[in-house]
């Protein structure tokens, strides 16, 4: 039985990852390059991805390497979907337990390297922390500055009345 | 979305300039992310009942945010009557040209707001409902919009009476008596007295 094909990948900070070709196309970006070049025994560059965030991002791709890939046209606003919307596999959610900085590396490393589901997975961990909270809880939550004016909160407060008032 | 990113540029370039009150180690690291995906993270996040409590709270996080709420016609899509007529009114100048999915459940605390007063609000964007459901109290008679204009970018209606006893109707017909929208793949029908003969569908509804 001959060994399964591999790919090397290089993350922005120079250390190389060898992993089973079907693992890396899971990533679109990957897919095409690997068609577009064609077989070769050089490094894939991924100059956006560092080593750690490249190494959970595989852990990733190596868990679901035999899932179907997801429908290219799946509408964020349909209904089913929105029914769907913040439902994670408990695996998917212990694999994104992590630090916040970490959180949204592997959501900018999805987006680049074209992983819709791990993105998916990004997004709703994210939506799942913003869900419910107030506006001053979700600024604690990600260290973001109130940078309204105490004249513009007031203004929004006034524009956003009809919201909490039901 | 080319104007987002530009604002949102405005909005970062200005979170760099001015020096941070928060201690240097911590960051915002969520809003270094692109606009499209502040949107999916957005969409995911809005509760269904009541999008429009959602939406109010996101954009009083901070400018980058509530740039990102306004300017995002997508985040107004589904508009449910539990946000309030205000609230509708608002979402509908919000949305362009997105498809729309309306929402409207009574129930016996609720009975300020008819069908009627809920779609005439969302009229004006009739072509654009994708999707209509109506679960009702009142004697189902008066759907403004379903009744008399075509709504062809209809995909699901669902017209629901939840009277124990439902007065005898007459039949009336829906979208000005034309045969139903060429896209409307879901028809849910219960105890609403529509004229079946005249919406020339392929298949039976679901009763």
């Amino acid at each position: 039985m001959s060994a399964a094909p591999q790919v090397t990948l290089e993350s922005s900070d120079g250390e190389k990852f060898k992993v089973d070709k079907e693992v890396a196309e899971r990533s679109v970006l990957i897919k095409n390059m690997i068609e577009d070049v064609g077989e070769s025994d050089n490094p894939i560059p991924l100059p956006n991805v560092n080593a750690s965030v490249l190494k959970k991002v595989l852990e990733y791709c190596e868990h679901h390497r035999g899932d179907p890939l997801p429908a290219a046209d799946a509408d964020p606003s349909n209904d089913d979907n929105r029914k769907r919307a913040t439902e994670i596999s408990d695996w998917d959610q212990k694999f994104i337990q992590v630090d916040q900085e970490m959180l949204f590396e592997i959501i900018l490393a999805a987006n680049y390297m074209d992983i819709k589901p791990l993105l998916d997975v990004g997004c709703k961990t994210v939506a799942n922390m913003i869900k419910g909270k107030t506006p001053e809880e979700i600024r604690k939550l990600f260290n973001i500055v109130n940078d309204f004016t105490p004249e513009e909160e007031a203004q929004i407060k006034k524009e956003n009345e009809w919201a909490e008032d039901r | 979305m080319q104007s987002v990113r530009a604002t949102n540029q405005n909005d970062r370039d200005r979170f760099i300039q001015e020096p941070r009150a928060h201690s240097p180690i911590c960051h915002d690291f969520i809003n270094q992310l692109p606009a499209e995906i502040f949107i999916a993270v957005f969409q995911k996040s809005l509760d269904s009942v009541r999008p429009g409590r959602d939406l109010a709270r996101l954009r009083l996080v901070c400018h980058f945010w509530r740039t990102i709420v306004e300017s995002t016609p997508s985040l107004w899509a589904h508009i449910s009557v539990e946000d309030g007529i205000p609230h509708v009114r608002h979402a509908v100048a919000k949305t362009g040209e997105v498809p729309l999915e309306l929402v409207y459940r009574s129930n016996e605390d609720d009975t300020a707001i008819t069908v009627e007063d809920f779609l005439n609000a969302v009229i004006e964007k009739s072509e654009h409902w994708r999707s209509v459901e109506i679960t009702s109290l009142d004697n189902p008679s008066a759907y403004p919009g379903l009744r008399s204009m075509p709504c062809p970018a209809l995909e699901k209606l669902e017209l629901w009476c939840i009277l124990q006893s439902a007065p005898f109707q007459e039949p009336f017909t829906l979208f000005s008596g034309m045969p139903a929208p060429s896209n409307l793949k879901e028809l849910t029908l219960c105890k609403v007295p529509v004229q079946l003969e005249s919406l020339e569908l392929v298949e039976s509804p679901e009763f």
